[in-house]
């Protein structure tokens, strides 16, 4: 008995491991059919897509084919009840070994149980397991194959030319970001380094900066690319502007130019016309006047200062009349100009002329003061000498004086070498934002150029466009040809149409004059506006008064 | 081999043994319908009844003599008529004067025998047809109050004719489902025409002569019950009855147009003891689907009742049984 039930223990044993066989089989070719499927639907979308087939599914594929198949085949793993139930039906059995196993579970052996065992055991003694076919089913396998093989031969599919060149667009972008975020964290890298000055650090604001360039992404949207690269040239530029002192070095350079003139500032005017404030106000500072006893000496150590500054002023003063003289006459010129445009160009210079006041700006005001401080120190050391020579000594009042206009001229030199010390910071930072400007107006145009060099299109042979452009307007030349088309009255289409009225009598509705005065009145009232600036107001009358004029003279 | 797997076997043997024997004698007289004497004799080996239809001169009543012939049992034969009382079935009180003395006494009728032969059932009234509904399911007969108990074995072979319907009783649901089976008598191959002709075209017919008895045959019910089935199996026959129910939820379609009663549970005990007998028959120890679907025909086809529309259209309960048997296949 026992051994009969180790016979079909064993017979079932190796009909389920010849069924885990057959099923593992099957469940690979029933998942490569489907994987096969599916990745043909994806790989065929790519192709008609216009893309070459992404290799990466063909590694996942194949591993999704044979996990699933994997998962398939365990959750199918034949037991012994699973190989009964085959067994039975495939050997015809008549469900004698799934009844056999059910009643031996019960524990139900004697009698008739056991001629039933002993049946079965008699009817699985001659079969042989290995007729049950390991072979998956060939239909489905040469399925599977074909479409794995067609599924395959998409992957060397290339893809379009648009594709292609989009691609390689794609990829050029994605470099070229990612080079240009290295080249500005290295830019800002040595600008951290540089700027050790806490005035220029605070004028540059190196960690805005790196905030800015750390919010550049790596991209591989050119347009994307080029949006960041502007958002980031024009916050740069923003911040040039700010750093802007163009009326500032102007003003310098006039001054420069009137301390040309005098042999004893031609060092400073030189060193300012190099546009190196520092040095100018290290120059300025050696101009400081040394401690002397003497009233003879002090003039004499005052005499470098007070002539740079006297120079400085002048320029100042040259440069304020210019402007205000130069509006003046602009607009003068332009008040007589009979067109409409005359209002605006009076408009911009009145504005000039309003500005012409500060022309020199802080800067100029700090020159002329200490132009002032510097004559008033002289004047107070011309009474001092004064009184030296009547009375032969001065008193304590004149003294003090003197010293308090020293020292005032002194605060007044210190000013102004600090302004241009912050000229000098100002200009360093200005140089080195507008280096990293420059970058960034490079990567723009590096990424443009790539877009121009991917396109391959161009117009074709012997096609081209001209670009070029007439910068001068030739004068009209009469040639005696003119002649004067005239239309035939009552012939052809016109534009206008008569309306004819209705019958009857009736008022115009085209107060045209009342309309004039209405006009009048709102520019009127618009003119005696507080809020309208002096120019504006003052281009407004001088108009009007223009056209009264033409009109009293016809 | 244990002594009781030794018995058992000799039990299963012996079983065999006379079925076919009984088979044989019976295939003496009767030509052809194999199929139908196997299952006539698996319903009285059952102890079930059996109602036979089929056109006449088929040999129906010939089979049922032939059976009682060969079983040495006691048999009856009721000519069925519109005009059959229960009593003339069942019995009756007459009036006997013995030595002056009068009093009631039980006259039985032809229903008490082993082998009762109910030819053309559905000639009868619905009345007369049901005074057969205690004598099948009880064995016993109950007369003006007193129950008097039929002889063991006790088995109902009804006739039916399914062409002549003028003048006819349909049988009612509850007596359909006391049969055991319905078996259809088909009409003889051409062979076997030839072979019946042979047989009793002559002066003499063969003989059937007595090969069991009534005690053999309880003996031969008790050795089928004795098979085991595996629960999976009967798990299949209750399958198979269950989706012959039109509210069954599994069923199929056709069930459920054209059904309006299925299978009623004596139905699954019918199909559960047939195919025992026939697994041993098969010579198995054990019951399997085969022998279920084997005699799922007979056990349901008189069980499940067609709708209107099943009438109507003439679908053949048969067939509803098939296409259940395939769906479960």
């Amino acid at each position: 008995m026992g051994s009969n039930n180790d016979s079909i223990d064993h017979f079932l044993k190796r009909v389920g491991r010849r069924l885990n066989q057959s099923r593992l089989l099957s469940a690979l070719v029933s998942s490569l059919l489907v994987v096969s499927i599916v990745t043909l639907v994806v790989a065929s979308w790519y192709v008609f897509q216009g893309y070459a087939v992404n290799r990466w599914l063909y590694v996942i594929a194949p591993l999704t084919a044979i996990v699933s198949a994997a998962m398939q085949w365990v959750m199918n793993l034949a037991n012994q009840e699973s190989s009964a139930k085959f067994a039975d039906k495939f050997y015809d059995l008549k469900d004698g070994l799934i009844s056999y196993l059910h009643f031996s579970e019960q524990g139900k052996t004697d009698g008739v149980y056991e001629l039933q065992h002993q049946q079965t055991v008699k009817k699985i003694e001659p079969l042989e397991t290995n007729v049950i076919e390991r072979r998956p089913p060939s239909k489905k396998t040469l399925l599977a194959v074909s479409l794995a093989c067609i599924a395959f031969a998409l992957m060397f599919m290339k893809p379009s030319q648009a594709v292609q060149e989009r691609l390689e667009l794609e990829d050029f972008t994605l470099q070229q970001t990612e080079a240009i975020q290295e080249e500005f964290q290295e830019i800002l890298r040595e600008l951290n380094e540089q700027v050790i000055d806490p005035l220029e650090r605070e004028m540059i604001d190196p960690d805005k900066l790196r905030e800015m360039v750390d919010s550049l992404d790596v991209t591989k949207d050119q347009k994307q690319a080029l949006r960041q690269l502007g958002k980031l040239e024009k916050e740069l530029n923003k911040k040039l502007t700010s750093l802007e002192q163009k009326k500032d070095e102007h003003l310098l350079s006039k001054a420069a130019e009137e301390l040309k003139k005098a042999r004893e500032t031609k060092a400073l005017a030189k060193t300012i016309e190099n546009k190196d404030y520092k040095k100018a106000a290290e120059e300025l500072a050696d101009m400081k006047p040394k401690e002397a006893e003497k009233l003879s000496e002090q003039r004499k150590e005052m005499a470098k200062l007070a002539a740079a500054s006297k120079k400085m002023a002048a320029a100042v003063r040259n440069q304020r009349n210019k402007s205000s003289s130069g509006s003046s006459s602009q607009s003068a010129s332009k008040g007589d100009s009979k067109n409409a445009s005359s209002s605006s160009s009076s408009g911009k210079g009145g504005s000039a002329n309003g500005s012409g006041g500060k022309s020199g700006g802080k800067l100029g005001e700090a020159i002329e003061d200490l132009d002032q401080a510097m004559e008033e120190w002289s004047k107070s050391l011309s009474e001092a000498e004064l009184q030296e020579t009547t009375s032969g000594e001065c008193d304590s009042e004149c003294k003090s004086r003197c010293s308090a206009c020293k020292s005032n001229a002194l605060s007044q030199l210190s000013k102004l070498q600090k302004y241009l010390n912050k000229m000098a910071v100002k200009k360093e930072a200005s140089s080195k934002l507008c280096k990293l400007c420059k970058s960034c107006s490079q990567c723009q145009s590096g990424l443009c150029n790539s877009q121009c060099a991917s396109s391959k299109n161009g117009l074709g042979i012997g096609a081209s466009v001209n670009y070029a452009e007439r910068s001068e307007t030739d004068e009209l030349v009469d040639n005696g040809n003119t002649e004067t088309l005239k239309g035939i009255k009552g012939q052809g289409p016109s534009l206008s149409t008569v309306e004819t009225a209705d019958e009857g009598t009736g008022t115009s509705g085209r107060a045209t004059a009342a309309k004039a005065r209405t006009f009048k009145r709102q520019f009127e009232s618009y003119v005696e506006r507080e809020d309208v600036p002096e120019d504006v107001r003052l281009g407004v009358k001088r108009y009007f008064e223009s056209i009264h004029q033409i009109e009293e003279s016809r | 081999m244990t002594e009781v797997a030794e018995e058992a076997r000799q039990n299963a043997e012996s079983f065999v043994t006379r079925f076919n024997t009984l088979r044989d004698e019976i295939g003496k007289f009767i030509v052809g319908q194999e199929e139908v004497i196997e299952d006539v004799l698996l319903a009285v080996l059952c102890n079930g009844h059996v109602l036979l239809e089929g056109v006449p001169g088929l040999g129906k009543t010939a089979l049922v003599h032939s059976l009682s012939k060969a079983l040495h049992l006691q048999f009856s034969r009721i000519q069925f008529t519109p005009d059959l009382l229960p009593a003339d079935i069942v019995g009756t009180q007459v009036l006997i004067d013995r030595e002056g003395h009068k009093s009631l006494e039980f006259q039985p009728g032809p229903v008490f025998c082993n082998i009762l032969l109910a030819d053309e059932i559905n000639r009868a009234t619905p009345k007369t047809q049901s005074a057969l509904l205690e004598t099948m399911q009880e064995h016993s007969v109950t007369v003006a109050g007193q129950t008097h108990q039929l002889d063991s074995p006790f088995f109902v072979l009804a006739t039916q004719n399914p062409i002549e319907q003028d003048g006819t009783y349909p049988l009612p649901e509850a007596q359909l489902d006391r049969f055991f089976f319905k078996l259809l008598v088909e009409m003889p191959s051409h062979d076997e025409f030839n072979e019946i002709l042979l047989r009793t075209g002559g002066n003499k017919s063969p003989e059937i002569s007595p090969v069991a008895n009534g005690e053999d045959v309880l003996e031969m019910g008790r050795t089928l019950r004795e098979t085991p089935i595996d629960f999976t199996v009967q798990d299949y026959l209750v399958r198979i009855v269950r989706l012959t129910h039109p509210e069954n939820e599994d069923s199929l379609d056709v069930v459920k147009r054209f059904v309006r009663h299925g299978a009623s549970p004596r139905a699954a005990q019918a199909m559960l003891a047939a195919s025992r007998a026939k697994a041993l028959l098969s010579g198995r120890y054990h019951v399997s689907r085969e022998d279920v679907a084997a005699v799922a025909l007979p056990a349901l086809r008189h069980r499940m009742i067609l709708s209107f529309e099943g009438e109507a259209d003439g679908v053949r309960t048969d067939d509803i049984i098939k296409m259940i048997i395939d769906s479960l296949a």
